[in-house]
């Protein structure tokens, strides 16, 4: 999953990014409004974390901006204006969630999986695959009702397969949920993960498929 | 509690009833002289009659009248007597059942008195002294015997008849007698006891009626002041839409809806200024609590990561250090608008002064310019805290690298002190906000080092100071502040 925070506050910034990277997301930072806005323009991310008061553009122009493009990505607006009138604002013009600083992280957690889960139209945080489960909140795997340990990366690219199964997935695409801009994940990466992630899973539950020439798809056993 | 409707009542019925007692006073006096005065005339005409009957035949005195023309003196009530000047009684009406009523000593033609007799009881007395008709005897003729007899009253009339023959001692010739006539004062006592208590009757009702009609108009007049007073208890200080609106208040409340108006306006004002500062103390307050909380939950929940772990202490250190400018700035701030007054005075060279403010700091870009030593008398420590604001100011929200400048003049007497700095672009709007507490340029406040508290600071100082602010834009790229210093004279420095 690909969250991008556009926070101007460089110590909520990386902490933010810690602790999203520490469970799962890949995640992308801007520290003003103008970078913030090319950044959700021209990547695809599953969530955007948007502070309000930014320097070179503010949060809800930025909102207006990305909303009349099209842009259709959820946008969780994290903010000190904790006035109904701010709340009411940003919801109307686009936001799908409002948080006020300060904040609890799990509760922050919580929330941006709730947006994750509405963007595959899933309300059970738990995906069921056979004897696999897949807990999107918790970030982790069960196999027979056993932790599947799996890396951040292989996780990445078992959700992202088990939120749309039977959809093919490029390895471009898939590479597009594990890199971020300090560390660019390749095709081979994918390849590699990919193989490893058949492994944990055996065959007896779901599997990962591979369609020559297009990519990787999960089919249920 | 006094209430306006209770005083203004009593008072205006107290005067009126004051005012009623008075006339009403005097009114009854006017009565009871008035009855008093009618009362005697009718006595002394009695009196006129009586001695109009007295007649001197030689040495008799004869006295006859008719029962029917004055009945009145064979009854009790009404009494006569006739004196000789020695003060003999020669004559008495049947009703004074032999009491000899009093004979006055005085000289007046007619005298009056009251007396009171234990056997008539009360009577007014009526005297004059007066020389007894002499009878003529006049040879009548037929016709005038017929007219007198016609005067005459009819049947059954009878003539009462006193005849007294003088003593021989008594001179005829120039006689005079003493007439008194006595009536019965009863009837005038009932008569102004009875006009007295009709007037009493009178006055209560009236005084009842001006009670209750002053109660209902004073009433009816501070309806205007009840319906203030649901209004003023009816505001909530939060609802800024909130006015007072007397539609037919009189001329006087009409000034105090006014008045009390701008008050409304004015605390109105003060409360959305409170919050507004609140709202900004809290919000910047809000993102440091909101990066040590996120900080601490991330280093609670990774420990193990050395690294980062020894990071977030470094952010926390920033991060506190930050809040306590806050703290710090506010703590000025606040100082400076309770105010209190000054309380050191001192006249000091400024140049100096001004240099000790810039010793130590970095300010590599500012230039100073002065040509003389000039004094001022003033504060010196809120003065530095509000040179080194104004200091901060410039060089910190100048273009970055920019030179700017510090320069002194004498003008008029008064020592004219400014700053001026680069700015990107700044407006007459922007000026206008530029000392409302926590406005800056930049919304975001990325930086967290400025919370647009300096030049807040810098208008109550001057306040306090006696100093005048004033700042200016040349063009929208330079911003200048002028500092006047009000003349240094010998009396302020004491």
């Amino acid at each position: 999953m690909k969250v991008l925070i556009i926070e101007d506050s460089s110590s909520l910034q990386h902490a933010l990014t810690h602790g999203l990277q520490r469970c799962g997301y890949t995640v992308e930072s801007a520290m003003d409004g103008e970078e913030g806005f090319l950044f959700a323009r021209h990547h695809r991310f599953d969530v955007i974390i948007l502070d309000l008061l930014l320097p070179g553009m503010d949060g809800l122009t930025l909102l207006k901006k990305l909303r009349a493009l099209g842009n259709q990505t959820h946008v969780l607006i994290l903010s000190a204006k904790d006035q109904v009138s701010d709340r009411v604002e940003g919801l109307r013009l686009g936001a799908d969630d409002y948080l006020v600083k300060p904040f609890s992280f799990e509760e922050l957690h919580a929330r941006i999986a709730t947006l994750v889960r509405r963007g595959h139209q899933n309300k059970n945080p738990d995906l069921h695959m056979g004897q696999l489960r897949i807990n999107t909140f918790e970030k982790q795997a069960y196999l027979y009702d056993q932790v599947l340990k799996l890396t951040p990366g292989e996780y990445a690219i078992l959700e992202r397969l088990a939120l749309s199964p039977g959809q093919v997935f490029s390895k471009e695409q898939l590479a597009t949920f594990l890199q971020n801009s300090e560390n660019e994940a390749g095709s081979k990466v994918v390849e590699v993960l990919v193989c490893t992630l058949r492994k944990k899973l055996g065959s007896e539950s779901a599997r990962v498929v591979t369609r020559r020439g297009f990519g990787y798809f999960l089919e249920k056993q | 509690m006094k209430s306006i409707q209770h005083h203004i009542s009593w008072s205006i019925f107290a005067v009126i009833s004051a005012y009623l007692l008075i006339c009403g006073g005097l009114f009854l006096r006017y009565i009871h002289y008035k009855s008093l005065r009618e009362f005697d005339l009718t006595l002394e005409a009695q009196m006129k009659a009586m001695i109009s009957l007295v007649e001197l035949e030689g040495r008799m005195i004869d006295i006859d009248f008719f029962t029917d023309i004055m009945p009145e003196f064979l009854q009790k009530g009404r009494y006569f007597n006739f004196y000789l000047p020695d003060g003999t009684l020669i004559a008495q009406s049947p009703s004074s059942q032999g009491i000899a009523l009093p004979v006055l000593a005085d000289d007046k033609a007619v005298s009056f008195q009251d007396w009171d007799s234990e056997k008539l009881g009360k009577v007014r007395v009526v005297q004059t002294k007066f020389e007894p008709r002499r009878e003529h005897i006049e040879v009548l003729t037929e016709e005038e015997k017929a007219e007198e007899a016609a005067l005459l009253p009819g049947n059954g009339s009878a003539i009462y008849e006193i005849e007294y023959v003088l003593p021989d001692d008594v001179e005829v010739e120039g006689l005079w007698l003493t007439a008194v006539v006595a009536r019965d004062r009863q009837p005038l006592a009932s008569q102004i006891q009875q006009l007295t208590f009709s007037f009493l009757l009178l006055g209560m009702v009236l005084l009842a009626g001006i009670f209750l009609l002053t109660r209902f108009l004073v009433r009816r007049g501070l309806k205007s002041l009840r319906e203030l007073n649901l209004q003023i208890k009816k505001i909530e200080p939060t609802d800024a839409e909130n006015k007072i609106n007397l539609p037919f208040a009189p001329g006087e409340l009409v000034e105090i809806e006014h008045a009390l108006n701008m008050l409304l306006e004015r605390v109105q004002a003060t409360l959305i200024r409170e919050k507004s500062f609140s709202t900004h103390v809290s919000h910047e307050l809000r993102t440091p609590v909101a990066e040590l909380k996120l900080i601490a939950e991330m280093g609670g929940k990774y420990p193990g990561d050395e690294q980062e772990v020894l990071r977030y202490f470094s952010e926390v250190q920033q991060i506190s250090t930050r809040m306590e400018m806050l703290v710090n700035r506010l703590l000025i701030l606040s100082r400076a608008e309770q105010g209190g007054g000054v309380d050191v005075c001192e006249r000091f060279e400024l140049g100096g002064f001004l240099s000790d403010c810039i010793s130590g700091r970095e300010f590599e870009e500012l230039t100073c310019q002065w040509d003389e030593e000039l004094e001022v008398v003033s504060d010196p420590a809120l003065l530095k805290i509000l040179l080194q604001n104004l200091l901060y100011n410039a060089a910190n929200h100048r273009v970055p690298g920019s030179p700017f400048f510090c320069r002194m003049t004498q003008r008029n007497a008064e020592v004219c002190l400014q700053f001026e700095n680069e700015v990107d672009v700044f407006t007459q709007s922007d000026l206008a906000r530029i000392s409302e507490p926590f406005w800056q340029k930049d919304p975001s406040r990325t930086s967290g080092e400025h919370f647009g508290l300096g030049l807040s600071i810098v208008r109550n100082l001057c306040m306090l100071l006696g100093v005048e602010v004033t700042y200016i834009l040349p063009d929208e790229h330079h911003f200048l502040v002028e500092l006047r210093f009000p003349k240094a004279d010998e009396d302020r420095a004491e």
